[in-house]
């Protein structure tokens, strides 16, 4: 047990790390549901962005271009769902799910020349100059890699999007109120375009992380369920971006804890551990809905396609 | 011609798949009409395709099931294979019971097991208002975990390295329905199961509740049907009817419980259930059809193509049926004019 203590920092600081691919995917969804439209393809889309993040990096040498390149991906699956749920007005969940089946199923075939080849363009991490000696939380916070660096700013930086700027109080009156936005002459449809492509090209760069920082290279499936845990943080989050940020940080840290334990040789079956990402989420969730009596704050036109006849 | 959407649908579907099989340079017509005359046109691809129909057909049942009461269960993957796993547990400790024994006590853990998890994923929702699309999907995992951790561990068969338990007795086996072949007692559980999901939801008096929480939670509230119990009802159902396909897939088609389940057996079931508008007998032929894509797709893999080439063809359909709604729904509408 003693050893785990001093462990703990280690976890702690390998959970920040773990945490950043579903926090900028948690983000982007937090924009995309708070505009009404809800974009359960997570998984898929963030496998596309790893699939993409390989190939062009693989063939550019920059991990920047990979990353920009599984954020462009992202973007044009968050407009095919856009463009599903927006103009055509069909289901969001089954739009969703075809995003699952065609992001997996795409990603395995384009990703066939590039399995299993290791990518040497990473982005390594990098201790943030005075920050990074501070006592206890230096070792914690500051030496990551740029993209958990990005995601931990992102985070404060969508919360101010959101609710003090002018395009951020259109993106929630379209959740909120579409009727009111649209009859103050809001284009409420194109504000939800809008932040469906900027969810998607979250998701995209979300999946980059984890071949172009974790895994360095292209493994079918890599993305194991974190588009789901995504949407399970914005629940717990309640739609917030501060508290995404501390769930994405727990669901890193399980997962390193996990990690850890299996590699300290503790004689618990690897398959049990494994379990606790998963599982982890779900508990967090029972938790915090006893304690607020599951009072949900959802967006109040989540889900629900706006037709101006109906008015 | 409201129909019309379907064949429009499978069109573009394949369309797509030619396109990514020509920038693959393989001859995708060739490919097509091999697959088609091999899954369709002989009697070992049709039985096989009968045979996949049973999981398929299964799942689907269980998503119609919850989607009668505007729940999304997108667990059934886990609910199958859980329900898979309790039937193994009877199959390999009751393995001295007689056949007509076994298989209804097998039926009936399989069934529950499903049905129990989805239940707590229901509960979860009923009582402290938590999203069962993220709560049943993530069990998916957690299950996978499991029974990985079974086959690889104290249920693996003695002396072999295959994750996989040993063969089942004989008594535990599902008998073959036409000889020559594997199509298996299940066929006709599912027919049965699909009758009785039918009765259920169109003649009964908690079917007609259920129906009235899915249209209008509030009214139904109002007339005093508990919407609570309905949603933890739904689940059960839901998810035993995944289960009880877990069940009767070991037992008749497989014989054993094996790691790895099929892939995205979830969105291919969501998509039999979505298909056919949550129409019983439709799910059926919904069901026999994604089944034959399926059988295809092992034909393509001898041929040398990837199986998620059947993956996408399959995103892509769902897609173009979800384009071309507003398309059925304008010209139903028409129709209901003319008429």
């Amino acid at each position: 047990m003693d050893a785990l203590w001093g462990l703990l920092p280690n976890i702690l600081a390998a959970g920040v790390a773990a945490g950043t691919p579903v926090l900028l995917a948690a983000l982007g969804e937090i924009i995309t549901e708070r505009s009404g439209v809800l974009n359960i393809g997570l998984e898929g889309i963030m496998i596309m962005g790893c699939v993409s993040a390989v190939m062009v990096t693989l063939d550019l040498h920059s991990p920047l271009a990979g990353l920009a390149a599984a954020m462009a991906v992202g973007g044009i699956m968050g407009l095919l769902h856009a463009a599903f749920t927006i103009t055509l007005k069909g289901n969001q969940i089954v739009s969703g799910l075809a995003l699952v089946l065609l992001g997996s199923g795409l990603s395995t075939m384009l990703g066939k020349g590039v399995l299993g080849q290791p990518v040497f363009d990473l982005f390594y991490p990098e201790a943030l100059p005075w920050l990074a000696d501070l006592p206890y939380v230096g070792g914690i916070f500051f030496k990551h890699d740029p993209l958990t660096y990005g995601g931990i700013l992102l985070a404060p930086l969508v919360w101010f999007f959101l609710q003090h700027t002018r395009p951020g109080l259109l993106v929630r009156a379209a959740g909120e109120s579409p009727e009111t936005a649209d009859s103050l002459g809001a284009p409420v449809a194109l504000v939800r375009y809008g932040a469906v492509i900027a969810g998607g090209a979250l998701a995209g760069a979300g999946g980059a992380f984890l071949p172009l920082v974790q895994t360095p290279s292209w493994v079918e499936g890599m993305t194991s369920g974190s588009g789901w845990i995504a949407l399970a943080v914005v629940i717990f989050a309640r739609w917030d971006p501060g508290k995404a940020l501390l769930g994405a940080w727990l669901y890193g840290a399980v997962q390193a804890l996990g990690f850890r334990l299996q590699a300290v040789g503790v004689p618990i079956p690897s398959q049990f551990l494994n379990m606790l990402p998963y599982l982890a989420p779900i508990a967090v969730l029972v938790i915090t809905a006893s304690r607020s009596r599951g009072q949900a704050i959802a967006p109040r036109a989540l889900g629900l396609p706006y037709e101006r006849e109906s008015r | 011609m409201p129909g019309l959407i379907y064949p429009l649908a499978i069109f573009i579907a394949l369309a797509a798949g030619w396109l990514l099989m020509a920038m693959a340079g393989h001859d995708a017509f060739s490919v097509y009409t091999q697959a088609f005359s091999k899954v369709f046109l002989s009697w070992h691809g049709l039985s096989e395709t009968l045979v996949q129909a049973v999981p398929l057909g299964m799942g689907a049942l269980g998503v119609a099931m919850a989607a009668r009461l505007k729940l999304w269960n997108i667990g059934v993957e886990g609910q199958f294979m859980f329900g898979a796993f309790c039937a193994t547990g009877l199959a390999l400790y009751l393995d001295t019971l007689p056949a007509v024994a076994l298989l209804p006590l097998m039926l009936v853990a399989g069934f529950m097991g499903g049905g129990l998890l989805a239940a707590l994923c229901g509960l979860l929702r009923a009582r402290l208002g938590i999203n069962e699309i993220v709560t049943t999907l993530l069990l998916n995992y957690v299950v996978g975990l499991w029974v990985g951790y079974l086959v690889y561990g104290p249920w693996q068969a003695l002396g072999s390295n295959v994750p996989e338990t040993t063969e089942f007795a004989a008594a535990a086996q599902l008998p073959v329905i036409f000889p020559g072949t594997r199509v298996h007692l299940g066929l006709v559980a599912l027919l049965i199961f699909a009758a009785l999901c039918h009765f259920f939801l169109n003649n009964s008096v908690w079917g007609y509740r259920i129906r009235a929480c899915g249209d209008n939670p509030r009214a139904a509230r109002t007339a005093g049907i508990d919407y609570k119990r309905s949603v933890l009802l739904v689940m059960l159902l839901s998810g035993g009817l995944a289960g009880a396909g877990g069940m009767l897939e070991v037992s008749g088609a497989v014989h054993r419980l094996q790691d790895g389940t099929t892939p995205f057996f979830t969105m291919t079931v969501f998509m039999a259930a979505w298909l056919a508008r949550l129409d019983l007998a439709g799910i059926l032929v919904a069901g026999f059809l994604l089944a034959g894509l399926q059988v295809a797709g092992y034909y393509m893999q001898f041929m040398g193509l990837p199986s998620a080439l059947v993956t996408v063809i399959e995103g892509v359909a769902l897609l173009s049926m979800i384009a071309f709604e507003p398309l059925r729904l304008n010209a139903l509408k028409r129709a209901g004019k003319g008429a």
